[in-house]
């Protein structure tokens, strides 16, 4: 059925929430351009003299000409390290070479030589968990000065920390997913890994280096004096050591032979046929337009959908029940999806309706996107009488158990348990994006103040010490802190997502993460090897 | 005539013979150095024999190698073409002395007109007008007595090699000494001689058929003023305006030299209408076929009846005019420098009128090793325009693709105003460029548009992007 | 002049700023059948690796083409891949050789092998003698500056 919008373009309303959230698209792509392209110009110019480009012109190169990137957790490191970091120190992203989906890692060596922060360690790791679950080739563009030492503590030693990067490349390799290696500056110490853990690596000759100490290790270690290029420039690990495949003459050079070596890749099918997409029957800007200003605000995700999906066309599923959630099948850039949207508090027949639709999906081999704005599972004696926490459960259990790629675009609010049930950034969705009004908490800032200042007042009263000052600095700090936490700013920044979207640029977001989410099989419960069921137990 | 005639050449003047041989019912050989075996005269041949030797244009000069091929094949004749070793009175006599007949004059012939010094002499004698040349024995203080500016020639010369102009006495000495050394490389003769340089001149030519009896007929004149660095680029049969006297000038002298088979008489022609003697060629030259389309005779198939013996035949009556373009491995833009390469694509033109002679093929490597003439377009029309308007169609239909040539700029040339209305001289191609016109936007796009599409990675940028990414373009989020 | 693809569907090049909608037809191998903004162009092509010939409009035009190196070294250094014995020089220090030029023949495990040049170069020293033994990874040839 083709989604009649209810929109009215001309309202107050329409206008104010449409300069609201243009501001905020605006402020995103201005703090993603901060992120992008500005460093001290001293940094730049030691780039420069070495006759290096940025990260941004070899990816540009890289890429096929006019053919999108996306691009993945832009405002990685935002509120962290003080922003000694934009964007981690690397750029990873989806993009097309010689034809083919890869996953991009590239180093940015205008921040500290390329050196990795924490954040740039999850990045990276984060990526190569995409290219894993989604069956991608990843082309590393190496140049970096090894782990940032003084924060070695916070990236070297836990389980998803650098050796993780290793551990992901290695079984990427076993699963045949090609890795190709192009060493444009320095890989020091565990960096060096990278290029030697690729199928393929190309070594620019002069800049290129790989080795597990540097220069001033080695001198440090056994008093040895050797330049970059002597211990592990293009030249010895081409020739001698057989630890880089092609010598290149200049970065150029490395990403033309780079290109032709993928061309040579094989491209696996899609698991499933892609139809001709129609695009929406309503422009994307109106988006805009839609968003409420205030988190608290409610609005028909109807709206959104429409101009999401093919034509504007939605199944709608039991278009009368558990109304707060909208299920149905629709079409994106021509892929089949089941979409789950919160149009409010999920109920105990709107949690049942979402656990059966998704059932529905995985029997049918069909990906899910959800779109969150939920404020949580109906609270209250009357609820949990009907069980609405095993109604809930049972959402989370057919959720988390689901064995199609899930999507999952953060539209406005995502607060307690209705994350959880909506595939929240634990459930190992293939993708989760966010977009700039995005809030996030365990609950929203103003319960969460009142159910603290609940809290101490019950524990001032025991002690006799009742005192409404002490109350209203705990409401003021606890609402601070919410208010700092809860924005989308500071999720991206913790990779909490895989990075915050411009509305409009949702459908074509969506578009390319079906494209590669295809790529990997996706088991359906009736699929499900023998003897492993599909799902745990529903508390029925 | 003849059981079997060995053809020692290649290019488009083997295929040229080759295809007579084969009209007139006689078995072929053709010769070939190793790198020509895919060569289109091999082709063409009844038979074929490799010529070793380690430089490939030298395969084709070893008198021994191609006699020892007559006496393997049973060839009783060989047909020398032109270059190579077709005016060496020494290869003729060799293969008298080996019972091969030479398909051309004897060997007293050409040594006659073959040196310039002694066939100057002999047309003076006939009382054609010779220019006041002055041979020079040492540093040309004798020549300077000829007044400036000069032009040194080689004595054993021919084919505008060893040319030298000489615009003052401040340059004869240094002049001297190079052409001195071009004669030697070129043609291991040392000697050469000075006479007055004729400014803007036009070349004429005679084309001759003698019985070595002192009986000669003309087939008619050529114009060949059209040249680059002192080598013919345009000839167009018959000349326009040939001044009174000349053909039987030339008669003249190929009776007196008792001359047999296929030769030219050449004259330069000054901008007063006075013409002078200039030089004989003793063999079948490159733009022979401008007078086998004005005559309608076939003038390989005369050479072979002479040397078999035969008569000459009737004076052909002449029909209409005929262009002829030799097409190069060269580029025009840089002083017509030669150009190598790999012949990618051939398309030849078609058509009533227009007669290609081609001795390249696709796929064949052209390099600098030898000439670098590759195929020439002939147009024959009822008139002069009509010759040109033909040639100018042929042109355009020529394709030839993977080294440079001059096919181009000959359609320039053609159609430029004074070879239009026949303003011909030997300076021409100096005194006007004709540079390419820059393309007009619409044709450099599409220049840029169908190179880009010829790369295998732009073309799977253009087609081979998977969608939705084909769809969703130059997205960036 | 180059062209850069700046869209699909349609096909769009950018030439010299301006953006030109391409249609490929199909044509024989060797001829060209583009509609460029609605407007048949046909022709010729044949592409000579470093350079593409193309003839529109009665006119050929050679277009060069970056060319990405073999991905070899390209040091000047011609390195033996096995030990062995000089047998002969083909060259002498300071000789211009062009690509394919036979060097150096060497001779090892009963095997005689020409070393040739790998591009247009000066030969700058051919540091084995004849008749001398050299050990793998050796330098047999050492090319100076592209000739």
């Amino acid at each position: 059925m083709i989604l009649r919008s209810q929109l009215r373009t001309d309202s107050d309303e329409f206008r104010t929430r449409y300069a609201h959230n243009r501001a905020l698209a605006a402020e995103l792509h201005a703090r993603q351009r901060a992120a992008r392209h500005d460093r001290p110009p001293r940094d730049l110019a030691r780039l420069a003299q070495l006759g290096k480009q940025s990260a941004r012109a070899r990816l540009d190169k890289l890429l096929d000409p006019a053919t999108p990137f996306l691009e993945l957790s832009t405002l990685a490191g935002l509120t962290s390290s003080r922003g000694e970091s934009p964007g981690a120190s690397c750029i990873t992203g989806i993009g097309i070479v010689a034809g083919r989906e890869v996953m991009i890692h590239a180093d940015d060596p205008s921040i500290k030589g390329g050196a990795w922060y924490p954040l740039t360690v999850k990045k990276i790791v984060r990526a190569l968990d995409i290219a894993l679950d989604n069956a991608l080739p990843v082309i590393h563009l190496c140049d970096s000065a090894g782990g940032f030492l003084p924060r070695q503590s916070e990236l070297f030693p836990d389980r998803y920390m650098a050796g993780r990067i290793f551990r992901n490349q290695a079984l990427l390799s076993r699963r045949g997913h090609h890795q190709l290696a192009l060493v444009f500056g320095h890989c020091t110490a565990g960096g060096a890994y990278v290029p030697a853990l690729s199928d393929y690596s190309v070594i620019v000759r002069g800049t290129g280096a790989v080795f597990l100490g540097g220069p001033p290790l080695v001198k440090a270690a056994t008093g040895e004096v050797v330049t970059a290029d002597e211990l592990g420039g293009a030249d010895l690990h081409t020739q001698i050591s057989g630890t880089c495949d092609y010598p290149a003459a200049s970065e150029d050079d490395a990403i033309a032979i780079g290109r032709e070596i993928v061309a040579h890749w094989s491209v696996p099918a899609k698991q499933l046929t892609r139809e001709p997409a129609a695009p929406p029957r309503y422009p994307a800007d109106e988006l805009y337009g839609i968003i409420p200003t205030d988190i608290k605000q409610a609005f028909d995700m109807r709206e959104v959908i429409a101009r999401l999906v093919d034509d504007s066309r939605l199944h709608e599923y039991q278009p009368a029940y558990g109304t707060t959630l909208v299920c149905g099948y629709a079409r994106l850039w021509g892929y089949p999806i089941g979409i789950l949207a919160n149009n409010g508090v999920l109920f105990n027949d709107s949690a049942l309706k979402g656990a059966h639709f998704i059932e529905l999906c995985n029997q049918n081999a069909t990906p899910l996107v959800f779109l969150q704005n939920i404020t949580g599972y109906m609270v209250g004696k009357h609820y949990e009488e009907r069980g609405i926490t095993k109604d809930g459960a049972k959402m989370i259990m057919a959720q988390a158990c689901s064995r199609v790629p899930k999507l999952t675009v953060m539209c406005h609010a995502s607060f307690g348990a209705g994350n959880y049930g909506m595939c929240g950034r634990a459930y190992d969705g293939r993708f989760l994006f966010a977009w700039p009004n995005h809030q996030i908490g365990v609950m929203g800032g103003d319960q969460a103040a009142a159910t603290l200042v609940d809290v101490k007042r019950a524990q001032l009263a025991r002690d006799g010490k009742l005192d409404d000052g002490e109350l209203a600095r705990v409401r003021d700090e606890t609402l601070a802190g919410f208010a700092a936490q809860m924005t989308a700013y500071h999720s991206t920044s913790e990779l909490w997502d895989d990075g915050v979207l411009d509305p409009a640029d949702t459908r074509d977001a969506l578009g390319i993460a079906l494209s590669v989410a295809v790529n990997a099989p996706s088991g359906t419960p009736s699929g499900a090897p023998f003897g492993e069921p599909g799902y745990g137990v529903f508390r029925l | 005539m003849f059981r079997r005639v060995l053809v020692a050449n290649r290019g488009e003047i083997a295929c040229r013979v080759l295809r007579t041989l084969r009209d007139l019912g006689v078995a072929s050989v053709a010769v070939h150095h190793v790198t020509d075996r895919h060569a289109p005269h091999v082709a063409l041949a009844d038979q074929r024999v490799e010529l070793r030797h380690a430089v490939p244009a030298s395969a084709y000069l070893d008198a021994a190698q191609l006699l020892a091929a007559c006496a393997a094949t049973g060839a009783d004749a060989l047909h020398p073409g032109y270059g190579f070793l077709s005016e060496s009175a020494g290869f003729a006599e060799a293969c008298a002395r080996a019972g091969v007949v030479f398909v051309g004059p004897s060997p007293e012939a050409i040594r006659l007109v073959g040196d310039k010094l002694s066939a100057r002499a002999l047309a003076a004698r006939v009382g054609v007008p010779v220019s006041p040349a002055v041979a020079i024995e040492d540093d040309g203080d004798a020549a300077a007595a000829l007044g400036f500016p000069l032009l040194i020639k080689a004595a054993a010369g021919g084919g505008g090699k060893g040319m030298r102009i000489v615009r003052g006495p401040g340059e004869l000495a240094a002049q001297v000494a190079l052409a001195r050394g071009e004669a030697q490389r070129y043609f291991g003769d040392p000697r050469v001689y000075a006479e007055p340089l004729i400014e803007r001149p036009r070349h004429l030519e005679v084309q001759v058929l003698g019985d070595g009896k002192g009986g000669a007929i003309a087939l008619g004149t050529r114009d060949c003023s059209v040249q680059r660095r002192h080598q013919k680029l345009i000839e167009e049969a018959p000349a326009p305006g040939v001044p009174p006297g000349l053909v039987d000038a030339a008669l003249a002298i190929m009776r007196a030299a008792r001359y047999g088979n296929a030769g030219t008489v050449e004259f330069i022609l000054a901008p007063d209408g006075r013409y002078q003697f200039l030089e004989v060629n003793a063999r079948l030259q490159v733009e022979h076929p401008v007078t086998e389309l004005v005559t309608g005779c076939d003038l390989v198939a005369a050479q072979l009846q002479i040397a078999a013996g035969g008569a000459l035949p009737d004076p052909p009556a002449l029909r209409g005019c005929a262009i002829e373009c030799r097409i190069c491995a060269e580029e025009p833009e840089h002083d017509f420098r030669p150009a190598t390469g790999r012949i990618g694509l051939l398309r030849l033109p078609a058509g009533d009128g227009v007669r290609v002679d081609s001795g390249v093929a696709e796929g064949q490597e052209v390099t600098a090793g030898y000439d670098s003439l590759l195929l020439k377009l002939i147009a024959h029309g009822a008139s002069r325009p009509e010759a040109l308007h033909r040639m100018q169609g042929a042109l355009a239909e020529l394709v030839v693709l993977g080294v440079a040539t001059n096919a181009d700029y000959l359609a320039r040339l053609i159609a430029s105003e004074p070879f239009r209305r026949g303003k011909v001289h030997t300076q021409l191609i100096a005194e006007h460029p004709l540079p390419p016109p820059p393309p007009a936007p619409e044709l450099a796009a599409a220049v840029a548009i169908a190179a880009a599409l010829a790369d295998p990675d732009v073309r799977r940028a253009a087609f081979a992007i998977p969608e939705p990414y084909a769809s969703i373009g130059g997205f960036r989020n | 002049m180059t062209a850069v693809i700046v869209g699909r569907n349609p096909l769009r090049f950018r030439v010299d700023g301006r953006d030109h909608t391409v249609v490929e037809r199909a044509a024989p191998a060797g001829e060209l059948a583009l509609e460029i903004d609605g407007a048949l162009v046909t022709g010729y092509r044949h592409d000579a690796g470093d350079r593409v010939f193309v003839r529109i409009a009665g006119r050929t035009f050679v277009v060069p083409r970056a060319l990405r190196t073999s991905g070899a070294a390209r040091t000047g250094e011609l390195r033996a891949d096995m030990p062995g014995r000089v047998v002969r020089h083909h060259a002498r220090p300071g000789q211009r050789v062009a690509a394919g030029d036979p060097l150096v023949t060497v001779e090892s495990m009963k095997l005689q092998v020409v070393i040739a040049a790998d591009r247009d170069a000066i030969v700058a020293a051919l540091p084995v003698a004849e008749q001398a033994a050299f050990d793998r990874g050796d330098v047999l040839a050492q090319l100076g500056d592209d000739a």
